[in-house]
């Protein structure tokens, strides 16, 4: 059972939701340690979306988070008997994505080639803030959400790589600052110094963008 | 519905719209399709043996880090004092005074006619001990130069048998000829672990010999000794033991017998002296 986790001998206690999620994910760890090799099916299909999300916002490129996605999902599979629960899987499944995209982006710093997702327009909550932002309809509208996205996109890049995480993880993915110190192996007040940082510098570069 | 044109959009909103970026549900397929044969294929592969290594054992070590090492500098001093303490022990290597003299010459390295010119004279030699620094002294074994082992013959007369000979280089021939030495001493060479842990090796910790007071007239040589000393050493010292056996070979095939002959009839022993022709 999980009961709390600990960064740096303060023991971290996770949200009732967070650790029963936690529980469920442990009875299937445990499974796959005793040889059900397809029980791990079960977290694949609900962790992939997920860590593909933060391993795309962190390279913006498809083919290399789908690839990066994969890795890491092998490399849990291949390491799961060593996995002993003193954190949440999903923690644990975070970190090993998170430092083998680390690790890919430093290799191909400088090679640097993006394929972006299309954003889904219709999703309620991105249709908000659309319609917030432009008027335009049809075909204009869509290359307005284009051209938005890119921006999104150069301003995230021009983040180190750390930042950029820690954007992706809060921002984008939900973590807490906990859960993000937890998968960058980094103290809490490194996150959110970072974060601050990290927004300071988006916010000039998306200056357009934002309407107070 | 109108859309609100007056709502504030923040920093927050607009990284809220990038996770609208989703791939469509066909790349799920493939994804999991690409995973599935990576999957089976971590599975067949053989994985390295530290990822085999459990993971236990790998945290009994690390928590036993201090100790382990602590362990292994304690027996590496001890190894160290041990190999400091032995006595620098002095190795002998003697031979026979007539074993290493057919060695000399059966290398085929045959003096110069000038050295051997002079007659060696051989009863005044103090002892039978030779001394053997080169490795000229181990090709004594050859026996496949017979004209050498002809000379060799010729020289083993009685005297021949109390003759030293020094194998010492050209350079200190003199020296090695007026010492009467019985035994020759090589100095044993330290070992990288007591160089480096301690030897000896500092001036202040090496002990300096004391120096004898020789007499002036001690240290002049006879002519015979120093002339003896000349051809003994030219003949060993000549010797090379990669080249040995080669060059014996190579003078044996070239030497025809009549000539052989001949040149056995050039040496000649008479009482103590040993007499070559020219």
């Amino acid at each position: 059972m999980i009961e709390a986790t600990k960064i740096f001998g303060k023991p971290l206690v996770a949200s009732p939701e967070r650790r029963q999620e936690a529980d469920a994910d442990l009875e299937i760890v445990r499974r796959v340690q005793a040889g059900d090799v397809a029980a791990f099916d079960r977290l694949i299909e609900k962790y992939r979306a997920r860590v593909f999300g933060v391993v795309y916002h962190m390279t913006s490129n498809r083919e290399d988070a789908a690839d990066l996605t994969q890795d890491a999902f092998i490399k849990a599979f291949q390491s799961i008997q060593r996995f002993e629960a003193q954190s949440s899987f999903f923690t644990w499944l975070y970190r090993i994505a998170v430092h083998s995209t680390l690790s890919h982006l430093r290799k191909a710093r400088l090679r640097s080639f993006f394929s972006l997702e299309r954003i889904d327009a219709d999703e309620p909550v991105s249709k908000e803030i659309i319609d917030a932002l432009t008027d335009k309809t049809g075909a204009d509208r869509d290359t307005y959400v284009h051209e938005l996205q890119e921006k999104l996109n150069d301003a995230m890049q021009k983040l180190s790589i750390k930042h950029r995480t820690v954007v992706t993880l809060f921002e984008i993915d939900g973590l807490s600052h906990q859960e993000i110190a937890e998968v960058m192996k980094c103290s809490v007040g490194t996150v959110r110094s970072r974060l601050h940082y990290a927004k300071q510098l988006l916010q000039s570069e998306l200056q357009p963008y934002i309407r107070r | 519905m109108k859309p609100d044109r007056n709502r504030p959009v923040s920093l927050e909103d607009l990284l809220r719209l990038k996770r609208a970026e989703r791939p469509p549900s066909e790349f799920w397929s493939q994804f999991d399709r690409e995973l599935r044969a990576k999957q089976l294929s971590a599975l067949v592969a053989k994985r390295p043996w530290w990822q085999t290594v459990p993971a236990f054992a790998i945290q009994a070590l690390y928590r036993l880090r201090l100790p382990l090492a602590a362990t292994a500098i304690c027996g590496l001093s001890f190894l160290a004092l041990r190999e400091n303490r032995e006595p620098a022990g002095l190795k002998s290597v003697t031979a026979p005074a007539d074993h290493v003299v057919r060695s000399a010459i059966s290398t085929g390295e045959m003096p110069s006619p000038a050295r051997v010119s002079a007659i060696a004279s051989l009863a005044d030699l103090p002892n039978h001990a030779v001394s053997v620094d080169s490795p000229a002294a181990e090709v004594s074994g050859n026996p496949t130069f017979e004209p050498a082992a002809l000379v060799a013959a010729v020289i083993e007369s009685p005297a021949a048998d109390r003759m030293p000979v020094t194998t010492e280089p050209a350079v200190t021939e003199s020296t090695g000829a007026r010492l009467p030495v019985s035994l020759v001493t090589t100095t044993s060479v330290p070992s990288p672990g007591s160089r480096l842990l301690g030897g000896k090796s500092g001036f202040e910790s090496r002990a300096l010999p004391a120096r004898a007071t020789v007499e002036p007239l001690a240290q002049m040589t006879s002519p015979g000794e120093s002339r003896r000393a000349r051809l003994l050493t030219a003949m060993v010292s000549t010797a090379s033991l990669e080249t040995s056996v080669r060059s014996t070979e190579r003078a044996a095939s070239r030497i025809a017998e009549e000539r052989l002959y001949d040149q056995v009839q050039r040496f000649g022993a008479r009482g103590d002296r040993l007499n070559v022709k020219f």
